[in-house]
């Protein structure tokens, strides 16, 4: 090899490492940007025959990025099971006041305070003070259901909103990917420009927060399935789904019109559609179910007696509209007064054997085997365990992103066999841990069995 | 009763601290803190057996304490998928699936020599 050769090949590794230098120079300036994955570049001999003219040294390859997808596909997965509990406990929490059981003004404590009140004119069932206060707690319950089911159509109508700005990020996001993706197809240099990769990182990373999908990558560029089977980015072509709330039944629709809602299963999206087609209008058919058997109920008994004049009642205590929920639309009758409040059997006008057979049905087994109290307490217990599920699962989803994210910066960027390495440890570590917490969760398990509720 | 199970606690949430960190060395010196909280609940179980009555207190504390079990294994059993999935993807090479499956060979290569 003669000086000129030795000199050029000098001339051309210190260009080399030149690269790889500002390489890591942008890796450092970089370490903080959100989605930035570290680069490095990839170096390879140079042929070497000098008979034939071939030199050797060094030459650069393409960029090679550290980011493997694999890494960020494990931080988006639990990203959108997050971003669902978040969302649920957000919906949910402010329903928990509306089913306190232990509340003096909500349902449970109006209908305690209704049946006592037929209690209190069994003994005084001709007095009009008693019979006023019956009045005034049949109107107490009515207002207590109304509220309650005013809380709920309101914690629907912020599910349609939050559902409406889902949708809008959603279309927001495939726009600036399609964007970026139109930039990759403009300079076929782009693709190994980490600013845009780490654009692209996170925009997926926040689209994932919003609901499920699956990405392709392409020479650079992305194309993004939206439930993993509807596209919403493919090439330099974004594609905006709509929220369709013109039924009870809230439906996505993707660009040309098609009910894409049953492919939206994850992330705040998914949890949205969720509680507003599933969640929420069971709570309200629960809560309907109880106001109508209640005012049935207690109609139909006081249909059996008679009122301050000996007469059959002219009226029902509550109305309800049939066509409507019954709890947003219970009240009492118009024009019900309370010498129509029918205390008394037929077989004895001016007594109180009817009060009291309304007082009675506080323990009655009205609603499918319980009584009225016990059967708001199920949907107490019912919306409480909901709120409670999705609390725990926001706590734990938060542990999860937090480790797949430890786990992406261990990672990215370093080499195979260092990777191997950490792998191997990592594996060890995780099998140790596995064995003590399943023999803590045996000992506790046990413990509990032997510590029965006093 | 109630201070061991607290101390349980405190050692499983050593633990949880650590799953979210990304180092093994940090998890695995976690361990002596669960020996320690084995001997704390076996403390309790002898309590228990010698009659010690159990408090409304303690049954809560151990429920809570079964929480927070539950939320280590989820974060362990994550771990394992995850160096599961990791370990395909080294063991493929560079030819591997976004699943972080091995993909199959795109073709063979052929050797010549001459001479």
């Amino acid at each position: 090899m003669g000086l000129l050769t030795s000199i050029l090949n000098s001339a051309n590794a210190l260009k080399v490492y030149d690269q790889e230098f500002a390489a890591i120079q942008n890796n450092i300036a970089n370490a903080n940007t959100p989605g930035f994955a570290a680069q490095s570049i990839t170096l390879s001999a140079d042929s070497f025959n000098p008979s034939a003219g071939l030199d050797g040294g060094v030459s650069t390859g393409p960029l090679a990025s550290g980011r493997s997808q694999y890494l960020e596909q494990a931080v988006r997965a639990q990203t959108t099971l997050l971003g669902a509990a978040q969302q649920q406990v957000s919906d949910l929490t402010p329903l928990q006041s509306l089913f306190d059981l232990k509340s003096a003004t909500g349902i449970s404590g109006a209908l305690n305070s209704f049946f006592n009140s037929f209690s209190a004119l069994s003994v005084t069932p001709n007095d009009p003070v008693a019979r006023q206060n019956v009045l005034t707690q049949a109107q107490a319950v009515a207002t207590s259901f109304n509220q309650a089911a005013i809380g709920i159509n309101t914690a629907s109508a912020n599910v349609e909103q939050e559902t409406g700005n889902a949708v809008s990020t959603i279309n927001q996001i495939s726009a600036d990917l399609a964007n970026i993706n139109k930039q990759f197809a403009a300079s076929p240099g782009a693709s190994t420009d980490a600013g845009l990769d780490a654009q692209v990182n996170t925009d997926l990373e926040n689209l994932s927060q919003v609901a499920n999908f699956t990405v392709l990558h392409t020479n650079g560029q992305v194309s993004v399935y939206l439930g993993g089977q509807t596209p919403i980015v493919m090439g330099i072509q974004s594609f905006n789904v709509a929220a369709d709330f013109s039924t009870p039944q809230t439906a996505i629709r993707d660009s040309q019109g098609k009910d894409i809602t049953s492919q939206i299963t994850g992330g705040q999206l998914g949890a949205e559609i969720q509680e507003n087609n599933v969640t929420l209008p069971g709570y309200t058919g629960s809560l309907n179910t109880l106001a109508q058997t209640f005012a049935d109920t207690v109609n139909t008994a006081l249909s059996q007696g008679v009122d301050q004049s000996g007469n059959p009642p002219a009226n029902n205590l509550f109305s309800y509209n049939t066509s409507a929920d019954a709890a947003y639309t219970l009240s009492v009758t118009q024009g019900f007064t309370a010498s129509g409040i029918a205390a008394a059997l037929p077989s004895a006008p001016g007594g109180n054997g009817n009060a009291l057979a309304v007082a009675q049905l506080a323990t009655a087994s009205a609603v499918n085997g319980f009584t009225f109290t016990q059967a708001f307490g199920n949907l107490g217990q019912q919306v409480g365990a909901d709120i409670s599920s999705a609390t725990n699962s926001q706590t734990e989803q938060q542990n999860l992103v937090t480790q797949a994210q430890a786990q992406r910066a261990l990672v990215s960027g370093v080499n195979l066999n260092a990777e191997a390495a950490k792998l191997l440890q990592f594996q060890q570590a995780f099998t140790a841990m596995s064995k003590m917490v399943t023999t803590l969760n045996s000992l506790a398990t046990a413990l509990m069995a032997m510590m029965p509720a006093a | 009763m109630l201070l061991s199970i607290k101390q349980a606690r405190d050692k499983v949430e050593a633990l949880r601290l650590a799953l979210l960190g990304s180092s093994p060395e940090e998890i695995l010196e976690a361990l002596p803190g669960l020996e320690e909280a084995v001997r704390c609940l076996e403390a309790v179980e002898q309590e228990v057996r010698q009659g010690s009555c159990a408090p409304y207190e303690v049954r809560r504390e151990l429920k809570l304490f079964k929480n927070d079990l539950r939320s280590n294994a989820r974060l362990i059993e994550h771990g394992i998928q995850f160096c599961r999935g990791w370990a395909n993807l080294l063991g493929a090479g560079p030819a591997y699936t976004p699943a972080g499956h091995s993909a199959p060979p795109e073709q063979l290569a052929t050797l010549s020599l001459r001479g």
